[in-house]
């Protein structure tokens, strides 16, 4: 049967198909689609597909890689192994700083490293006093030398109070050293006035 | 899908693919080529990539028939696969393209239907698809070329089966006012060529 072009119900006035018109036009194109025989070729595709041997298979990456690595900017393969191994670095050296020490490593090392430096600088100042005590001539020039020996200390003590505000990382260590400048300019101090009430009448 | 398939032979297809009986993969190709051979040209406009796309399709559901529960029909769960896998090359085309753009805008564009066998209103029908937004034609050529329910459709595409049904009707609003501006109004055929006309 021939079908005239316009044989549909449609919609009045508007030249509009209805939907039943619509649905009947669609049902026409459920057809097979045109072409060089695309059935059998397509099922041999499918069939060598699922006959070739079974190509070693990668390990399934999960989500998390590419989740990371789209909010740091990288896509695809990079994220996929740069993530992950920045990670493994991350926790590789994590494992050698735990391996290292109790987790309060850091803690002990700097007491360590403060009492050696005290303790240096304890005996580094019982030993240049001795040797300002032996040098310094008496009378009036003393007070001159110790005087001036002193404005060096207070300027190593700003010297210190900068590298201290600079770094407050290595704040602890310079704390240590401040306190020792401090004793000695402390100790020098008190050395000065005794030469002062040695002078005095 | 509306195709009248029993349950419990759909149940049994299901059962000899997880067999991996190749006969029971040939029926169902046979069942489902080509309205997914439709399907992926919807989406993909070249026959080349609609091919590639169902034969991966295919390959994908023997591959995976495990994960089968039997939630809904087997060929909705394979048209997810198939839609899925077409969405995911025409991206992969679409990047292609932008990169050679100059070598592939001189390649011919989708096979033309073969439409001498169809209605003029159904050869229309073929080129209005074509203008829908990607998603009214899907919707539109999954429910009412191939036949699945709105239901079966919303599973397959990943949407709200409201969605569907709303896609639905605005693919059929935008069909109807493009093939009405196609096509002159029936009132216009000419009354002089009729039989009374011509004897006075």
């Amino acid at each position: 049967m021939s079908r005239e072009p316009f044989d549909v119900p449609r919609e009045p006035c508007d030249g509009r198909p209805s939907d039943e018109a619509l649905g009947r036009a669609a049902r026409e194109l459920r057809r097979p689609l045109p072409g060089p025989d695309p059935a059998d070729r397509l099922w041999e595709r499918i069939e060598a597909s699922l006959d070739a041997p079974a190509r070693p298979a990668w390990p399934a990456w999960p989500a998390w890689p590419a989740w990371i690595g789209a909010r740091v900017g990288r896509r695809g393969p990079g994220a996929r192994v740069l993530v992950p191994a920045a990670l493994a670095a991350a926790g590789l050296v994590l494992a050698a700083w735990l391996a290292a020490g109790t987790p309060d490593a850091p803690a002990a090392l700097l007491a360590r490293t403060e009492a050696a430096l005290l303790g240096e600088e304890t005996a580094t100042l019982e030993r240049e006093l001795a040797r300002l005590e032996a040098s310094l001539p008496s009378g009036e020039a003393r007070e001159p030398l110790l005087s001036a020996q002193i404005a060096r200390l207070d300027a190593n003590l700003a010297q210190c109070r900068a590298a201290t505000a600079r770094n407050p990382l290595n704040r602890s260590v310079r704390r240590s050293l401040l306190d020792s400048s401090r004793r000695k300019a402390a100790l020098l101090r008190s050395l000065l006035s005794e030469t002062s009430t040695d002078e005095e009448p | 899908m509306g195709r009248g398939d029993p349950r419990l032979a759909e149940d049994e297809l299901a059962a000899a693919l997880r067999r991996g009986e190749r006969s029971a993969l040939r029926r169902f190709y046979d069942e489902q080529r080509d309205a997914a051979l439709r399907t992926a040209l919807r989406i993909l406009g070249q026959r080349a990539d609609a091919e590639d796309a169902v034969h991966d399709a295919f390959v994908a559901l023997q591959a995976g028939i495990a994960g089968f529960r039997g939630r809904g029909t087997l060929a909705a769960w394979f048209f997810r696969i198939l839609t899925r896998r077409c969405l995911e090359l025409r991206r992969r085309r679409a990047r292609e393209r932008a990169d050679t753009a100059g070598r592939l805008s001189e390649l011919p564009g989708p096979p033309a239907p073969a439409g001498a066998a169809l209605g003029e209103l159904a050869r229309a029908l073929d080129a209005a698809l074509g203008e829908l937004p990607l998603r009214q034609r899907l919707v539109f050529g999954l429910t009412e070329i191939e036949g699945f329910r709105s239901v079966e459709v919303a599973r397959i595409l990943g949407l709200d089966a409201g969605t569907v049904r709303f896609h639905l009707f605005r693919a059929r609003r935008a069909l109807q006012q493009r093939l009405a501006a196609h096509r002159p109004p029936v009132d216009v055929v000419p009354l002089a060529l009729s039989g009374e006309g011509a004897e006075s």
